[in-house]
């Protein structure tokens, strides 16, 4: 259990986070559970270039099938 | 400012329905940083609460199926608001305890407490906090309650304790 894509910051004077009902020491905090925390407590913040990659691809604009279609 | 929110239709569910409290914990008013903006829906903060530095939540235990959330209209037509109610039994006095209360009076908090459904809800806000009052009792007989009611309560809120989906900072 090891932060790798996070780091705390501003937790001075607290001992962790409680989440869904369960109190979760910092030290228990691994990337996972980062993953879903993020964006609800302000002592989390990704390493930058860490983002989770995209697997999906944007489709493409209509107007540029169109134009495509016209082409053929 | 009011935003008046469209009405919209309470469905049925025949999910399992516990009452009560299953935890809470509290933090004076003064003592947050940053109360974040209540969403489009008006009764949920989905961001996180951020206290000032070296200031938290703090869980305060109770009694099982002692604690409760309760909120309700007051005032007459054309000036209705919103009363906030939290309530526990914190059991056993000592000087613990009692210290604990005797640093809350004339205090000024937000308070979270979980219901048995799981959802986290907020008395007080950024604006208005709910006051503390207690009642200590020793009782008479070996089987009487030796222990303090809490009450957390206020009036004059334009919403509903707000349900919280962040995390706590403990």
């Amino acid at each position: 259990m090891k932060l790798t894509k996070f780091k705390l910051v501003n937790h001075e004077g607290l001992t962790g986070l409680n989440y869904k009902g369960r109190t979760i020491a910092f030290d228990k905090i691994d990337d996972k559970l980062a993953e879903e925390l993020i964006g609800k407590t302000h002592v989390l913040e990704r390493v930058p270039g860490t983002e989770p990659a995209t697997t999906s691809e944007a489709p493409a604009l209509p107007e540029a099938i169109g134009d495509k279609k016209k082409a053929e | 400012m009011c935003t008046v929110i469209p009405l919209v239709a309470i469905e049925a569910d025949d999910c399992p329905n516990p009452g009560g409290l299953t935890d809470i914990h509290v933090i004076r008013r003064r003592d947050i940083d940053v109360f974040p903006a209540v969403d489009a829906d008006g009764v949920t903060i989905s961001a996180a609460i951020v206290p000032k530095t070296g200031k938290k939540f703090v869980p305060w235990a109770f009694a099982q199926d002692t604690g409760e959330i309760n909120h309700a209209s007051s005032g007459d037509a054309g000036t209705q608001s919103i009363k906030h109610e939290l309530n526990v039994y914190v059991p056993r006095g000592d000087a613990k305890i009692d210290a604990v209360i005797q640093s809350a009076l004339n205090g000024d908090f937000v308070v979270a407490g979980r219901d048995s459904n799981g959802n986290l809800r907020l008395v007080g806000d950024e604006r208005r906090g709910v006051k503390f009052e207690h009642d200590y009792k020793s009782g008479k007989k070996g089987t009487d309650k030796n222990g303090t009611d809490f009450k957390f309560s206020g009036e004059g809120f334009t919403h509903v304790p707000f349900y919280y989906t962040a995390a706590l900072p403990v």
